[in-house]
Parts: C-alpha cells; structure tokens; sequence
C-alpha cells in the first residue's frame, strides 16, 4: 500500500501526463523567451558557452557544480547540506518513480511470466522510499523553519520562497505519513498500520508531487532547478 | 513584441535572460555586497526580482493578489538600486549559481535608460564624456600637459602606454612616475597623447556607451596604425574596459594585448630592469581594484590582476606586504566604480571609510593599489576620516625607490 506498492489508477495517469505536459510546455516557454523567441538561439549559445573550454570542463563543472554543489560548499556547509539532501533526494526519489513506472507496466503486462519479479521490484523499494521520506522531510523542514523563524530571512522572503520550501516539505511530510501508515516504514513498524487512512494520505502525496512540484518547475521558483545547472555549465562552473 | 521585450531583447544577451532565472535567493549577495553594508537597501537578490517582477505579466498578477508594490514604485526602487551600484562585482564571486552580475547590471541600466529612467548625474557626467572624451570636461591641450617637456615618447613603438582620464586630468603625478619608470629601463613606448579619449569605462558600466561606438573605434584603429602590440594601462577601469568591453565593440579580438602596468613592472624587476634602493621599513597594505582584479581574473589570469601587483611591492627593499582580511577575488570595494563617485559621493566615501579604518587596524602606513581611481576615492575618504595612511599607486611607490 506505500508509494512504491501503490499501484496507480485511471486518474492518476491522466494527472501525471496532463501535469508532465504542462511542465513540457512551460519549459519550451522558459527556453524560448531565453532566446527571445528563438528556442534554437538559446540552445546554440548555451552549447557554445558549455563546450567552449572542451569537454573536460564541461564534466568539471558537471560533477564539481552542478552535482556536488562547490559554489555552495565554499560559501555555507550548512546550506550545502540542505541543499545536497533536497537534491540528491528528489533524484533519487524520481529516478525510483521512473523505474517504479516501468516495473508497474511490466508487472502489468507480465511479458513471459516474469511480471512477478517486477511487482517484487517495486515492492523492495521500501528501504529507499523510507530512508529519503526521513531526510528530505528534515532538509526542508529546516529550510522552511529558517524561513520563518531567522528574522533577516523572514524579513526577506517572499511568498515564492515560502511555495518552494513549503511545498518540498508537504511532499515530503505526506510521503513520510503515508509510509508510517501503511506498516511498511523502517522505523515505524507495523504499529501504525492503516490502509485506509494509507491510502488517503498517498493520495495527497502524489497530487502533491505532481500539483506543487511537477506541473509547478518551469511556472514557479522551482525553475531554478533546471535553470541554475544551465547556467553553472555555461559559465563552467563561474571560474 | 511589446516595448518591454523589445528593449529587452536589444540589452540582454541569451545566458543573462537565463540569470534572470538562476538566482536561488540564498542571499550571499546581500551579504558580499558594500553599498548594502553602507545602508542602502536591496543587494543583487532583489534587483535581480525586481527586474522578473517587471517584465512578467503572470508575476504582476501575483502581485495583485499579494498586495505588495506597485510596478511604478518598483521600478523606481529597482533603477534607484541600480545607480547606487558600485559595479564591484563581489556578488558574483559569492552567487552560488555562477551569475555573472555585473555585465547584468549593465544590461539592466541600458535597458531602464531606455526605459526613461536615468540617473541626472549620471547621465550628465556621461553627456560630458561623449561630447570631451574625458569625465571632467577637461581639453584636449589640458590633457597632454602633464607629460614633461622632452620627454621621449615615440610616435610608432610595439608598446603603447595608455594613461587614463583620472591620471591625465588629476593625478599627473602617477603618469609622470609611470613615464621615469619607462624611460629608466630604455623601453621604447608611444602614446596616443592629446589624442587620447576616455576609454568609456563609467559608458560602459551604466548602459550607456552606445553613442561612444565610434571615438572607441578611432582610439583602436590609432594603436593600430602605431603598430601598438602591447598596450600598458595604468589604470583598473580602463584596463578592464579595454579587455572586456572594446573586443565587444571591434567585434573580435583588438589587434593589441592590454597589459597591467604591475606586469610590466614585475617583468622588468624580473629581468633586472629596475633595481631599488634601500628604503625604511614600512607596512603596505594592498587594495585590489574590482575592474582590475576579480572582474579581470578571468580574462586576464590571476597571477596578472591579483600576484603580479604584490609581486612588485615585495621586491621593494623595506616594504612588507599585508592583506586585508578580505583580499583578492574576495576583496572589499572602495566604493568609487559604477557612476557611484559621481552620482553619490557621499555613498562612495561611506564605502571607503570602511577600507580606510581596516588599513588604521593593520599598522599599514600605506594603501597601495593599481587603480587611480581607487586611489582617489580612499584618499579623500582618508582626508575626511584625519587618518595618517598614505594612499598610493603601485606605479608610484616603485618609481619612489628606484634606483635613479
């Protein structure tokens, strides 16, 4: 019954396509008013500044800046952790939806019997989902408290800043809940088993995902998650 | 298109729209920033909002809904903050996307001037520039007359020296030493002279060197025809206008390589040149100019724009070098660069007052720097504070003690 057992109906498929569509076609936006107008103006400049130094910079500052955060390391360990465990959990997180996906498909389909082996797949993804539902909650439950709590951030944050953060944290939070009443959860257990309350509660955590985070990257804030790696290539790293 | 997006298209370059898009809000630009820790309000975070608010029909919507500013009362506070920046480039050393801000800035004042919203001093010292080629409405016969009678200056010669409007009109002093230094080590140099105009840096760093195309064209094509290969500059701003900016104007590389002064010094130590004399012992401390040092390290390597200059004053018999706790890339503006000294004095000498109490602290007797215009502010900034510090060119401290 957790996320990666939640085997996903007729509306749910409708809301991942009709939000993954939205996001498509914010980003061709996004990319085309870079270029004034011209989507191919932009992706030109932005390869020629990428690649300019060779393909070994560009690696560089693939892996150094974009992947491992320096810019961020040199200025704040704190913040380099936030950021590093926001990250590096919706990859993980995303990358396991991806494979969840496919493995759901296949179970479904069940090509020469082995649909089983890929329903088992998904069910052994627990371990994964559980541990990232912990950091990611407490990563965005830190970002969000200094947003409220330090009062030169809260002076300037805007309500931008509070939907990117806030947002992250609901995922997060509903992902964690959902994991704890399903009995699936590591730490948990089986002592707050519930189905029903399970299921209402995976329900929001994938509206959530899609509605406030899928949909929302080339529409809001969350844009800096394509934006910045672009930009931290094109300029190999800012060094 | 609407105006906005035409304008918009015409100052901002593909890569600054996406900076436009980049920035994380993680605030270590407000932190960096000296014209913020002078007081004003809004450091990169916000202009950098305050132009997406702009240009944004969805995002004024939202701002309907929240209530916050009006678009008219933003702009003007966005435009405010933009003429108030000393164009130091410290946020971007500091922005954990990599944006490039100060060229983005640039853009942003083209743009807003466009837009109609100048600043009046600004755009009088830049009317003044355009129509004297210099910032202090000096002539051409009051810009030659700091160069002494009999001086050897050749009219073809493989090194150019370009002096810069700062020296020519207020500080003949440091072209004077720089001309003893050159005539000391037998290096065969030409200049443009009388000739020369502004190398349009204050055009350049408030968006409005467009109607300056042409005397820089003329300044290039004159090197060129003297066979100029190596152009020594005396002077951060200009340097960094000639390295950065000109190329954008030729269209390509220019048919010389601009070269710090510092560097030509620290060769001719290198090569025995230049040899000094025993001096007192005295403490140094170094300022690193923002247009010749992390606005230029990029383009210019950091042993030119950040060792070569410590270099020098480390080869003087009886200096001792300190650094400022911030140093190098992570140096403290002087609070001159931008139209900031012109549009804002007090602002400028507010920012330099901070540098000038760090160097109290240090036991410094001297601020040594490669950029007159640095120069200029922290001295008056050091007049106003009454403090003893001496505030120099490196030029001027190894001319001092050369051996004559």
């Amino acid at each position: 019954m957790s996320v990666h057992a939640f085997f996903p109906g007729l509306l749910v498929w409708i809301l991942l396509i009709a939000t993954s569509l939205i996001c498509v076609v914010g980003l061709y936006r996004l990319v085309s008013g870079y270029g004034h107008g011209r989507p191919g103006r932009f992706l030109a400049v932005w390869a020629h500044e990428a690649f300019r130094d060779g393909p070994g910079v560009f690696l560089r500052a693939l892996v150094l800046d974009v992947l491992l955060f320096r810019r961020v390391w040199r200025r704040s360990r704190r913040r380099w952790a936030v950021h590093m465990a926001m990250f590096w959990v919706f990859v993980v997180l995303g990358g396991f939806v991806l494979l969840s996906i496919v493995a759901l498909v296949f179970a479904y389909l069940d090509p020469a019997g082995i649909g089983g082996a890929f329903a088992g797949y998904v069910k052994n993804l627990k371990l994964p989902y559980s541990l990232s539902g912990y950091v990611l909650v407490a990563a965005s439950g830190a970002a969000l408290a200094r947003r409220l709590l330090v009062r030169e951030v809260r002076e300037r944050t805007r309500l931008s800043d509070l939907f990117l953060v806030g947002s992250v944290f609901v995922i997060g939070a509903t992902g964690m809940v959902a994991e704890w009443f399903s009995g699936f959860d590591l730490v948990v257990g089986p002592g707050m088993k519930n189905w029903d309350l399970a299921l209402q509660v995976l329900s929001l955590h994938i509206y959530a995902v899609f509605l406030l985070f899928v949909m929302m990257i080339p529409w809001s804030r969350f844009r800096h998650i394509v934006t910045s790696p672009l930009l931290l290539l094109a300029r190999r790293g800012g060094d | 298109m609407d105006r906005f997006s035409e304008i918009r298209s015409r100052w901002f370059s593909p890569l600054q729209m996406l900076e436009l898009d980049a920035c994380t809000r993680c605030r270590e630009c407000v932190d960096a920033c000296p014209v913020v820790r002078a007081g004003l309000p809004d450091g990169a975070m916000e202009r950098i909002a305050g132009w997406r608010r702009l240009g944004t029909p969805s995002s004024r919507l939202i701002l309907k809904l929240v209530k916050t500013p009006s678009s008219e009362l933003d702009r003007v506070a966005l435009f405010s903050s933009l003429f108030r920046c000393t164009s130091c480039g410290a946020c971007a050393v500091v922005c954990e996307s990599g944006i490039a801000c100060a060229p983005l800035w640039e853009s942003m004042m083209g743009a807003g001037r466009e837009m109609g919203f100048a600043d009046a001093a600004i755009e009088q010292i830049a009317g003044t520039v355009v129509q004297d080629r210099n910032p202090f409405g000096g002539s051409d016969g009051e810009r030659g007359a700091w160069i002494p009678a009999g001086a050897r200056i050749a009219d073809v010669a493989p090194i150019g020296l370009f002096v810069g409007c700062t020296t020519a009109f207020r500080q003949p002093e440091l072209g004077q030493a720089a001309l003893r230094i050159l005539e000391r080590s037998g290096t065969g140099f030409c200049m443009l002279g009388e000739t020369e105009s502004c190398c349009g840096s204050i055009l350049f760093r408030t968006g409005s060197w467009t109607e300056y195309r042409e005397t820089v064209l003329a300044m290039i094509e004159d090197l060129r025809a003297r066979g100029v290969q190596t152009l020594l500059v005396l002077c951060a701003g200009c340097l960094k206008t000639i390295a950065l900016d000109w190329p954008r104007v030729y269209g390509g590389e220019l048919p010389f390589r601009p070269v710090p002064f510092a560097v030509f010094l620290r060769d001719l130590i290198q090569e025995k040149k230049l040899r000094f004399g025993a001096g007192e012992a005295l403490r140094v401390a170094y300022h690193d100019p923002c247009h010749g040092g992390r606005q230029l390290m990029h383009r210019l390597g950091r042993d030119w724009v950040f060792e070569a200059p410590r270099e020098v004053l480390a080869a003087i018999p009886g200096l001792e070098v300190v650094e400022f706790a911030r140093n190098r890339e992570h140096q403290v503006c002087c609070g001159a660069g931008g139209g900031v000294k012109a549009g804002d004095p007090d602002l400028a000498l507010r920012i330099a007052r901070e540098k000038v109490a760090a160097v109290d602290g240090m036991d410094a007797a001297i601020i040594a720097s490669t950029c007159p215009f640095c120069r200029r502010n922290l001295d008056d900034a050091r007049e106003r504070a009454g403090s003893s510090v001496e505030v120099l060119d490196v030029v001027q401290l190894a001319d001092r003690m050369m051996v004559r």
